[in-house]
């Protein structure tokens, strides 16, 4: 399968501070690739320098067959971003939002048409956008983005601060896309989202790429795998979560097994445990 | 090209046409010049190019700056870099725009105090110069400054050294200590050259030559502080 994003060594300085330390990694055409890490890790510097609005310190990566750099002008016709916070104008309405963006796209009119009717906008469509919820303003920011039929999608955030129904409505979206070919990358905080959306995830702290894999095989990796369990013991309950890489788990488990009356009993192991452990309890 | 900037500037306009603040801005300079000169002389003082300045500094660079700090505070400006379009072209698009809007509020000055007096060539002529050299700096201080705050702080005390330099301007020929830096500041060429072009006149080269040397120095500043953005990913 082709790629459709390409990141070669890529690195950022802002002073003396090494924002990303010379990542690669590719993303194939048609996948959702997701970007996980703390605040501060360097995701959503990496998301800029690969729409081209910061320029890296070293290394390379195209986008949709363009360097960012050297292409950046063609490379803009072939990707949509949405960013965390809606820039939009607030004193124009949701259609003229869309308008401007499309007059700056030499787009065509059906295309707006269509991405109301996909964000279900069309209550919506005249209304100045400083009197819509954030949701609709995300779904308006989603709309602006597929304008040009993108090939590729920064979602940097996109569900943030967003009520549960418009994550839901978001999250459809994105897999009616994904299901349509368009690559996208999306970086989040929310590890049953990107475990639940994304086909590969990569993990950055403190500017390098920690882990890179399926959510799955990430999981399955032993690193997340842990068995909780619940006992009675002593007339009191106990709880313990014995990761399954620990040399002591079989003793331990042996021992609770053997002796006390087991209430619960689940091996688990999230995405978020992972993302925990490869971080180092980093804030998020 | 050319299709597509017309139709983003017709978009622009119908953000500017619902922004209050704009209106004010485009109104207050020929309300407040005739309400003065009203008021000191029932209207017989003879009409002074200052007001065609404040108009400039008002509407220009006020506005301007507000526009460009609005745009990087609620992200747009962000969103036009993402564009396929070269941000000089929409920066030439949103600042031609401005300039014009200026260049309106000058001509409501001069239309509110003169009645429906033609414009002599010359002095359409700097009342655009002004309106664009007035927008330039507006872009300058919009693209530049660190936070809206700063922002219009810098463009109020960039205004007020202006407008006051303009002021004194007749006065600086007996201030020889002051006179070598004051006299070339943009405002005070301005009111000189729109003196001279109220009686049809054009402005002595040197005159010309260190407008156009400021308008060069601030689109140049201005191609380097977004060289610089692009850099540090401001």
């Amino acid at each position: 399968m082709t790629a459709t994003i390409e990141v070669r060594e890529l690195s950022k300085s802002f002073g003396s501070m090494q924002a990303v330390k010379g990542i690669s990694f590719t993303v194939a055409e048609g996948e959702m690739f997701g970007l996980l890490g703390p605040n501060g890790a360097g995701k959503t510097t990496t998301v800029r320098m690969l729409t081209g609005l910061v320029r890296p310190a070293s290394g390379s990566a195209k986008v949709a067959g363009f360097d960012v750099q050297a292409e950046r002008q063609q490379m803009l016709r072939e990707i949509g971003v949405v960013f965390e916070l809606p820039a939009l104008y607030p004193r124009l309405s949701v259609e003229e939002n869309l308008g401007f963006a499309l007059a700056l796209r030499g787009g065509r009119r059906a295309s707006l048409e269509d991405a109301i009717a996909r964000l279900g906008l069309e209550e919506y469509r005249h209304r100045p956008v400083r009197l819509l919820s954030k949701g609709w303003r995300q779904r308006t920011m989603i709309a602006r983005a597929l304008l040009s039929h993108p090939q590729v999608l920064f979602l940097d955030e996109p569900t943030s601060g967003l009520d549960p129904n418009a994550v839901q409505h978001l999250h459809d979206v994105l897999r009616s896309l994904r299901a349509e070919g368009v690559t996208m990358l999306l970086t989040t905080h929310d590890m049953v989202e990107a475990a639940e959306l994304c086909d590969r995830v990569g993990i950055l702290s403190h500017g390098e790429l920690v882990a890179l894999d399926t959510p799955a095989r990430l999981i399955e990796g032993q690193q997340g795998r842990e068995v909780r369990i619940t006992w009675w013991e002593d007339g009191s309950l106990h709880e313990a979560a014995v990761p399954l890489a620990d040399a002591e788990a079989p003793v331990l488990l042996g021992r609770v097994l053997g002796q006390h009356r087991v209430l619960q009993i689940e091996t688990t192991g999230t995405l978020d445990d992972v993302y925990r452990r490869l971080t180092g309890g980093e804030e998020a | 090209m050319a299709m597509m900037m017309l139709a983003v500037s017709r978009q622009w306009c119908r953000d500017m046409a619902k922004n209050a603040m704009l209106w004010v801005m485009v109104l207050l300079p020929a309300g407040l010049s005739w309400a003065v000169m009203h008021a000191s002389s029932q209207g017989s003082q003879p009409f002074s190019t200052l007001w065609l300045v404040f108009a400039q500094l008002m509407t220009g660079l006020m506005l301007a700056s507000g526009h460009w700090l609005e745009e990087r505070e609620q992200g747009t400006w962000q969103a036009l870099r993402l564009s396929p379009v070269p941000i000089g072209w929409l920066l030439f698009a949103q600042g031609g725009l401005l300039a014009l809007v200026t260049l309106g509020a000058e001509l409501l000055v001069f239309a509110v105090n003169r009645g429906a007096t033609p414009l002599t060539l010359p002095l359409a002529v700097y009342g655009l110069f002004g309106a664009v050299l007035a927008t330039a700096l507006g872009l300058l201080i919009g693209i530049a400054s660190r936070s809206a705050r700063s922002g219009s702080m810098l463009s109020t005390i960039v205004m007020l050294v202006l407008f006051l330099g303009a002021v004194t301007a007749p006065g600086l020929k007996s201030l020889p200590a002051l006179h070598g830096g004051l006299a070339w500041l943009p405002s005070v060429l301005s009111v000189q050259a729109l003196d001279g072009s109220l009686q049809g006149v054009y402005a002595p080269l040197s005159v010309n030559v260190v407008l156009g040397l400021w308008l060069l120095a601030v689109l140049a500043a201005t191609g380097l502080v977004l060289r610089r953005q692009y850099r540090d990913g401001v």
